[in-house]
């Protein structure tokens, strides 16, 4: 039953001229799954991601989430249909406080609504209330009035993570949710994320194996441009070809 | 005919003029990611510079020579105070920071040489014309289009086979690699933009006497300068060359047909190629 | 602090303030009704380059355009004050609206470019028709209308007071409206795009429509501030839509400081009473237009109100973080 992936694609490839970056990938995300996309370097997840979020528009294929065709949706588009993204690398409003960045992110998803410059921005009361939510979510209340750019990284890596939440979407799409953060400040980001996937559907890249595997209902291996293999983390663990496609062809090292 | 051709030897003539300006704010953009607004008002200060080596000395060689280094020199000083604090800034600082340079340039010029412009004759040896074929030619025209080619000759060979060549190609597309390496990359900057600066003081002194000395060109130049860089691509030398002679043969050939739309016709161009090609013929995405 | 964030309170009295007091303290009141067209026009700016991070060299455009076009009403049409402003604030727009949707389509440089471009070919147009734009001498005889509504004459503007009360009474409704437009959720809109584009668009705002719309606005501003001076002068002159204008604006921007509407006004007064003062005495005083222009964007980020405000802050002996940092402050 269709209605059962709340995101899929079709045959979906992007190729940068030559050099096809996604092969040809026939990707299903399951609703109110935990879905994980992991692979070596050069698999392909972030040109995949990129296709996912609208910031490239692929060469073939298609994408459809809620049944709706967004292959060619711009990408600010997406939010208000429901699916919402978190940069790899930390992109904050750094000179804005946290509650202010979170209440921007939440002012998003009503698009082109925020056009009105005749209201007062303390008006919309749901912008500033969903910031507040949020703020609570990510547990980042003692540091709400601090410049987003004064955060340490952990936090910030967090308030990522909360500027997807801001748009209410149905899909959460996390790209490398975990990237540069200590090792004390992983479990925060894990159960965060363990959390979300109660009450959204999220779709992530990772490296962090040990929080791939505890949290992820359905896990997706990529190589070189396509899927190498699909299933929960149990299958996913032991299966040979996944340590060859990590390790490399010779094996070595 | 002959008309077509003198208008075209114009057109290439002014063409490597514009590249010779052009050349350096391309280097200075692809190497220091640095946008110069103050460019064309270093043309004029070398044009006026010559000016009056060539009052004091009635040689017009002693100008060609030592106008251009000045500039390089003022230049240097200029980057030493005030561009570095600027490399790391976002373009618009480097833009309005360079403006405010433009204006304190222009504004000399004016002090000291007046508000009205100056001219400046060929030297005695160019002042006569050039047979070609059946038709004659000024000589200094003719000078101008094989000096500047040798200067771009030399540019190339400074910039694809010397050591300080590969640093400044290597720098454009990585300073910080460059500087992990052990390259003065400091060093490296400053001497990149003298060097560019200092061809645009070059450009100066050579269109002197076929263009005259005006001292309100400099945002005319600076406009021109930018045209030839978009369409050619900026950090492209190639981009320069082609771009500026481009420029220079429509804008010789307008002024035959269209005179008053040259300018027009060259700022909507520009703007065309922008938005249809922002990345022109040779420049890197 | 509620009262400060309100669009009446703050950095809006500040601003009544400095209106009521300029031409009691400048030596002419011309001069503070220059002051206060400018202080428009640089405010308009400022929506670009503070609050949506765009440089643009284009603002001469829509003053020179303004100009014209209130100019050519009143003379050809017979249009009176009123229709001759709202003309001047409509085509302003238009061509904002033209020059912002090409413009826009690029970022960075080559935005500045585009804007650059399009004023000299703005430039070269007025000189080229000089039938309507009188060319080289500009458009002379420029009248100024009574300000009159529904048939009835509430003041002749012959007098330097009444048009400076005029001005200053337009110049205090755009300050509040242009708070009001800072302090909704576009003017946020736009200290996002500023900080972060590529952000803002993942969050889901369509950032060129919201550039284009505040370029619109900042078109209207100016052309009605370019019109106004039109009427002051009596006269069109040819360098209102030429590229040292824009410049100028973007100076007065830029000095008196891009993190808050009060700097426009600030910046206007700065730069038309250094000239005013100096231009007679010396004729090279823009020399330190150029100067301030370094030294502002080197060591003084924050301009003239920047360095108010801090001043303000070390007499008060107030510590900048425990300020609110959101953007509710904007002012």
């Amino acid at each position: 039953m269709s209605n059962d992936y709340l995101l899929q694609t079709s045959n979906l490839g992007l190729d940068y001229g030559a050099f096809s970056a996604v092969g040809n990938v026939d990707l299903k995300i399951k609703k109110g799954t935990i879905h994980t996309v992991i692979g070596p370097n050069g698999a392909g997840k972030t040109s995949l991601f990129h296709c996912l979020t609208g910031e490239r528009k692929p060469t073939r294929g298609s994408v459809l989430f809620n049944d709706a065709n967004i292959t060619h949706l711009a990408a600010h588009k997406r939010v208000s249909a429901g699916m919402s993204r978190s940069f790899q690398v930390t992109s904050l409003f750094q000179n804005l406080s946290v509650r202010e960045n979170l209440r921007i992110a939440a002012q998003g998803r009503d698009g082109l609504k925020a056009l009105k410059f005749w209201i007062s921005q303390t008006a919309n009361k749901a912008h500033i209330q969903k910031a507040e939510e949020v703020l609570a979510k990510i547990q980042l209340e003692s540091v709400a009035d601090r410049f987003a750019g004064e955060l340490s990284h952990g936090q910030q890596r967090v308030l990522e993570v909360g500027m997807a939440l801001c748009g209410s979407p149905e899909l959460l799409l996390l790209d490398e949710p975990t990237s540069g953060m200590g090792v004390d400040d992983i479990p925060i980001m894990t159960n965060l994320i363990a959390q979300l996937g109660k009450e959204h559907t999220v779709m992530l890249i990772e490296h962090n194996m040990r929080l791939v595997m505890s949290i992820s209902d359905r896990i997706t291996v990529m190589h070189q441009g396509n899927i190498l293999l699909e299933g929960s983390p149990d299958e996913i663990k032991g299966d040979e070809r996944v340590k060859k496609a990590y390790l490399g062809e010779s094996g070595n090292e | 005919m002959n008309l077509y051709l003198f208008q075209a030897l114009n057109g290439i003539g002014l063409g490597m003029i514009y590249f010779l300006i052009s050349v350096g704010l391309t280097i200075i953009f692809g190497l220091l990611n640095f946008v110069n607004f103050a460019h064309g008002a270093f043309y004029l200060l070398g044009a006026y510079l010559s000016f009056s080596v060539v009052s004091i000395t009635g040689n017009y060689w002693l100008a060609l020579i030592l106008a251009p280094i000045f500039i390089a020199f003022i230049a240097l000083l200029c980057e030493k105070t005030l561009i570095k604090r600027v490399y790391h800034l976002p373009h618009t600082y480097q833009i309005l920071v360079t403006l405010g340079v433009a204006l304190i340039i222009q504004e000399l010029c004016i002090s000291i040489w007046g508000p009205i412009g100056k001219n400046i004759s060929p030297p005695d040896s160019l002042k006569g014309v050039v047979q070609l074929g059946e038709f004659f030619y000024p000589q200094y025209r003719l000078f101008v289009i094989v000096f500047a080619a040798i200067v771009a000759f030399g540019v190339w060979i400074l910039l694809d086979k010397t050591k300080f060549g590969a640093l400044v190609r290597a720098g454009s597309e990585d300073a910080e690699t460059l500087s992990l390496l052990g390259t003065h990359t400091h060093r490296l900057f400053s001497i990149t933009f003298a060097l560019g600066v200092g061809l645009a003081g070059l450009a100066g002194v050579l269109a002197a006497p076929i263009k005259g000395i005006h001292p309100f060109i400099g945002p005319e130049i600076l406009g021109l300068a930018f045209f030839v860089v978009v369409i050619g691509g900026m950090g492209s030398f190639t981009g320069a060359l082609v771009g500026g002679l481009l420029v220079g043969l429509v804008q010789s050939l307008m002024t035959t047909f269209w005179p008053q739309g040259a300018s027009l016709m060259i700022y909507g161009a520009m703007a065309f190629v922008i938005l249809l090609r922002p990345y022109g013929l040779f420049g890197r995405a | 602090m509620k009262f400060k964030n309100s669009i009446i309170g703050g950095v809006t009295l500040l601003a009544i303030a400095m209106m009521i007091l300029m031409p009691i303290l400048l030596p002419s009141i011309t001069l503070a009704t220059e002051i206060l067209i400018f202080a428009l026009a640089a405010l308009a700016c400022n929506l670009l380059l503070g609050y949506t991070g765009l440089l643009s060299f284009g603002q001469g455009i829509f003053f020179g355009g303004g100009a014209y076009t209130a100019s050519l009403v009143m003379i050809h049409l017979d249009f009176g004050l009123l229709g001759a402003l709202f003309a001047a604030t409509v085509i302003g727009s238009l061509l904002a609206f033209f020059v912002g949707a090409l413009a826009i389509r690029r970022t960075g440089i080559y935005f500045v470019m585009l804007t650059l471009a399009f004023s000299q070919m703005a430039y070269f147009l007025a000189y080229t028709f000089s039938d309507w734009t009188g060319g080289d001498n500009g458009l002379l005889d420029v009248p100024r209308p009574p300000l009159s509504l529904f048939g009835f004459v509430i003041s002749d503007l012959d007098s330097v007071e009444s048009f400076y009360l005029f001005v200053a009474l337009i110049f205090a409704l755009v300050f509040i409206l242009a708070r009001r437009i800072i302090q909704s959720p576009f003017g946020t809109t736009l200290v996002a795009i500023r900080e972060n584009e590529g952000r803002a668009s993942a969050v889901g705002f369509s950032t060129n429509y919201f550039k284009l719309v505040a370029f619109v606005i900042s078109g209207a501003i100016t052309g009605m501030a370019g019109a106004l001076y039109a009427m002051l002068l009596n006269f069109a002159p040819l360098s209102n839509i030429e590229l040292l204008m824009s410049e100028n604006i973007l100076i007065m921007t830029i000095i008196g400081g891009t993190s808050s509407l009060l700097g426009s006004l600030l910046g206007a007064g700065a730069i038309v009473l250094i000239g005013d003062l100096l231009s007679s005495i010396w004729p090279r005083w823009m020399m330190i237009l150029g100067a301030a222009l370094i030294a502002v964007v080197l060591f003084m980020p924050g301009g003239l109100w920047g360095g108010l405000e801090a001043l303000y802050l070390k007499l008060t002996g107030k510590n900048k973080s425990t300020q609110s940092s959101s953007s509710e402050d904007k002012k």
